[in-house]
């Protein structure tokens, strides 16, 4: 094989590729691409309307105090972002109602906020301290803008605050009529509430079209029982510490087992577990898009008849070897306009977005180890998908009659985005570890694994036989390619491409 | 074999699964001459331009070209002009028909030059920066034929140089060869139009079903052809066909047409009819290349029924 042959083919098809526009344009679409679907959920969830919901109570309490607890919750809100802002200085940016809480609510302590929440939505009793005090006094405008706040105003506050998400439906409706309303689709779901809640055997309703949709059960839930316990505990007679000890959640504490020994986790390190999956997708983009531009430029020189010109001056395995080189140039160019791309864009507005921390956390866990084996998993997944792809490219004559062969190839190709989130919740499974040994997928899921320091065992030997795999792969493309390239009939059937492997190396 | 031949080929075979492509051709080329391979659609003419080309290896026997070198060692002295070629449609006119140079070792810098000043001397000149998807059939074919002999190979290969080409362009191809023969170089050429062979060829070798019917000078080829007289006579000549030389008659009674053997004397034919009747025509015609062509095919589907 000459050298100066495989630079002169390489070189042409990577000015090839990036010498188009659309080259560009498909770089820069890709992130885009992936920041819509981070934020199109988002997006989505601010122009969703809230959950209405509908609530029978035949106790004739709970639902009193499951209205207080959620004001109260949503006052609390309101005074830490009013408390916020006016130490921010933006006080003036809030809702006049809301903005007149601002000063005396800075200063308060976060404990005294939540009491004063606690005692504007119970209506007393009235708070000591002039702050509180003052706030205490603007109490009938206050609660009466809370309560007339719309779903969309509720949410332009912005605060988190849980009537721009659940919506009671006021008045008294019978069973029926709350069927009726779900039915039609104007209410979300109802709850029941029995008569006598604190018996043992007592027991809630929730009735609606989707039970897949758990939040608002979810959230509903948490305040009733939370007044049905403070109830019990009021019933039994216990002062209010010994019941807040009581109801004590024990925290738990997240550590991070490493070679250097258990310690605390910091934000980055948990981020840090999350990293594998950016790199697994952006090995996959990489590897796919450079792959699939292989057989393209190839299936282009059978098309268009030049690639028997080429075979006259050079060696079929020069002409794979030196398109197959070009990829990667291009492949490693994509690569580095993307690291340009975000390292860029964490330098002009890292300060200005929450994104600053984000920045740290990724490059907190860039090892050169990590950079090592991305490149290497990157080179060998690589060569074994483009050798396949390049011989399906050299055995058709257009992209119609590649379809029935790619066909099996795509399968291989989206299993490691199927098993990724799996796989980096649980990295140490046995599944994990088995299907690592699996060649198509070692390259992946070595990534995917690699947060949770996989033993250096598996590293050695996932590679070793991906290795092997992948010089079974490449010698047998190359037939396929030498054969193919000039074969300008019917596309070969299973059979043919198996004779063609089969066909002796000439000199 | 001899050394100074431009391609030495012996006993070759070349087979794709059951179908014996080539079947132990041997032939010898001198340099410097202008060849025709000729003969129909699936004789086995483009895989042995292929195996000249160090593009397929023969399965059995011994290539040699340009003074008993192997074809894939001297690849950088041949060039070669397949039956269906293209360029890259998003690259410019120039920088292609240069890329093909560079394969065949010339540096960038001269090959570049190369291509601007063969494009200009053309009548290109104005399409050397545009792509070439803009150019014409012909004037692509131009760049291509340009492209083929950038390196200024010893042995020019050409399969099936005037397959969908209109007379202008089948004209300039015919002046490009043989400026190419006056330049020292070997041209191989095939094709199934026998004139175009017949116009410029010195040699020719007809081949049919993968194996050699026919080769040699175009005055060897059309000498051991088979000659016919037509006889046009008033009188009684006697058996036609015992006469000596005549192989074959056609006798009609006034009209006959005479199939003579290879070492037959015309002349001495002519005298013999003299003395016995009254000869009104005597027409001994050289076989044309055509009727060598197709006799030779019909030959084969004979053996093959």
């Amino acid at each position: 094989m000459k050298l100066r042959n495989l630079w002169l083919i390489a070189r042409r098809d990577y000015l090839a590729y990036v010498a188009r526009k659309r080259f560009w344009v498909g770089l820069l679409i890709t992130p885009a691409i992936l920041l819509a679907f981070i934020f199109i959920p988002v997006l989505i969830q601010q122009f969703e309307s809230a959950d209405k919901y509908a609530v029978i109570d035949h106790s004739g309490w709970v639902m009193t105090g499951i209205q207080q607890e959620v004001a109260a919750d949503d006052y609390q809100r309101l005074l830490n972002l009013a408390a916020a802002s006016a130490r921010a200085g933006r006080a003036n940016q809030l809702p006049a109602p809301l903005a007149a809480l601002a000063k005396p609510a800075a200063q308060l302590t976060a404990e005294a906020r939540k009491s004063l929440a606690t005692a504007l939505a119970s209506g007393g009793p009235a708070p000591d301290g002039a702050a509180a005090q003052a706030i205490w006094k603007q109490r009938k405008a206050f609660t009466a803008w809370y309560h007339g706040l719309s779903t969309e105003e509720a949410r332009a506050i912005n605060g988190g605050l849980a009537i721009a998400q659940y919506r009671l439906a006021n008045g008294d409706f019978t069973a029926d009529e709350l069927r009726k309303k779900i039915v039609d689709g104007a209410l979300f779901a109802y709850f029941v509430i029995p008569a006598k809640p604190l018996e043992p055997d007592a027991s809630v309703i929730y009735a609606s079209k989707n039970l897949t949709n758990t939040e608002l059960r979810t959230w509903f839930s948490n305040h009733l029982n939370s007044v049905v316990r403070a109830r019990k505990v009021n019933t039994v007679g216990l002062p209010p510490e010994r019941a807040a000890w009581l109801q004590a959640q024990v925290p738990f504490k997240g550590k991070l087992v490493t070679e250097a020994g258990a310690k605390q986790a910091t934000a980055a390190e948990k981020f840090g577990q999350w990293l594998p999956i950016g790199y697994v997708y952006l090995l996959f983009i990489a590897i796919m898009s450079i792959a699939q531009l292989l057989m393209m430029s190839t299936i282009e020189e059978k098309s268009s008849r030049i690639a028997e010109t080429l075979l006259s001056s050079v060696k079929p395995s020069e002409v794979m070897g030196g398109k197959t080189l070009g990829a990667a140039l291009v492949g490693l160019t994509m690569v580095c306009f993307w690291i340009a791309i975000v390292l860029g864009l964490v330098t002009a507005f890292g300060p200005m977005l929450p994104i600053g921390g984000f920045a740290h956390a990724l490059l907190s866990n860039i090892t050169a180890w990590s950079i090592a084996w991305f490149l290497v998993y990157f080179l060998l997944g690589f060569l074994l998908y483009a050798s396949v792809l390049g011989a399906i490219g050299a055995a058709v004559n257009n992209i119609q009659e590649a379809q029935p062969y790619l066909s099996p190839v795509m399968i291989f190709m989206i299993l490691p985005l199927l098993v990724m989130v799996p796989v980096i919740k649980d990295p140490t499974a046995t599944w994990v570890r088995v299907l690592s040994y699996f060649p198509p997928l070692t390259p992946f899921l070595m990534v995917n694994r690699s947060a949770a320091s996989p033993p250096l065992v598996d590293y050695i030997a996932t590679t070793a036989l991906l290795i092997v795999i992948v010089a079974i792969v490449l010698y047998a493309s190359g037939k396929i390619f030498r054969v193919g390239l000039l074969n300008t009939g019917a596309p070969p059937k299973l059979k043919e491409l198996l004779s063609w492997m089969r066909t002796p190396k000439p000199e | 074999m001899n050394q100074g031949n431009a391609i030495d080929i012996q006993h070759v075979t070349r087979r794709f699964g059951t179908h014996t492509a080539v079947d132990a051709l041997t032939l010898e080329v001198p340099q410097g001459v202008i060849y025709g391979f000729l003969g129909p659609n699936g004789a086995g003419k483009t895989t042995t331009l292929r195996m000249l080309t160090g593009i397929l290896d023969p399965d059995q026997g011994d290539i040699h070209v340009l003074g008993g070198l192997k074809p894939s060692a001297v690849r950088n002295r041949i060039g070669y002009l397949p039956e269906e070629k293209g360029l890259y449609k998003d690259m410019r006119v120039a920088d292609v028909v240069a890329y093909f140079g560079e394969l065949k070792g010339l540096s960038h810098r001269e090959a570049l030059a190369r291509a601007t000043d063969r494009l200009q001397t053309a009548g290109l000149g104005d399409w050397i920066k545009s792509k070439c998807n803009a150019l014409s059939k012909g004037m692509s074919q131009k760049a291509q034929v340009i492209a083929t002999v950038l390196h200024d190979p010893d042995l020019v290969v050409f399969d099936e140089p005037f397959s969908g080409l209109d007379p202008v362009n089948s004209e300039m191809v015919l002046e490009l060869i043989k400026q190419f023969k006056r330049e020292g170089r070997t041209v191989i050429f095939s094709t199934h139009v026998v004139e175009h062979a017949e116009q410029i060829c010195d040699s020719v070798i007809i081949i049919d079903r993968g194996q050699k019917r026919v080769a040699g000078t175009m005055a060897e080829v059309k000498a051991a052809a088979e000659r016919t007289v037509i006889l046009d006579y008033e009188g009684n000549p006697g058996d036609l066909a015992a006469l000596p030389g005549v192989i074959m008659a056609d006798d009609s009674g006034q009209h006959a047409e005479l199939t003579l053997a290879d070492d037959a004397d015309a002349q001495a034919l002519l005298n013999t009819l003299t003395g016995r009747v009254r000869i009104r025509r005597f027409d001994t015609r050289e076989a044309s290349l055509k009727q060598i062509f197709l006799n030779v095919v019909e030959e084969g589907d004979r053996e093959a029924a």
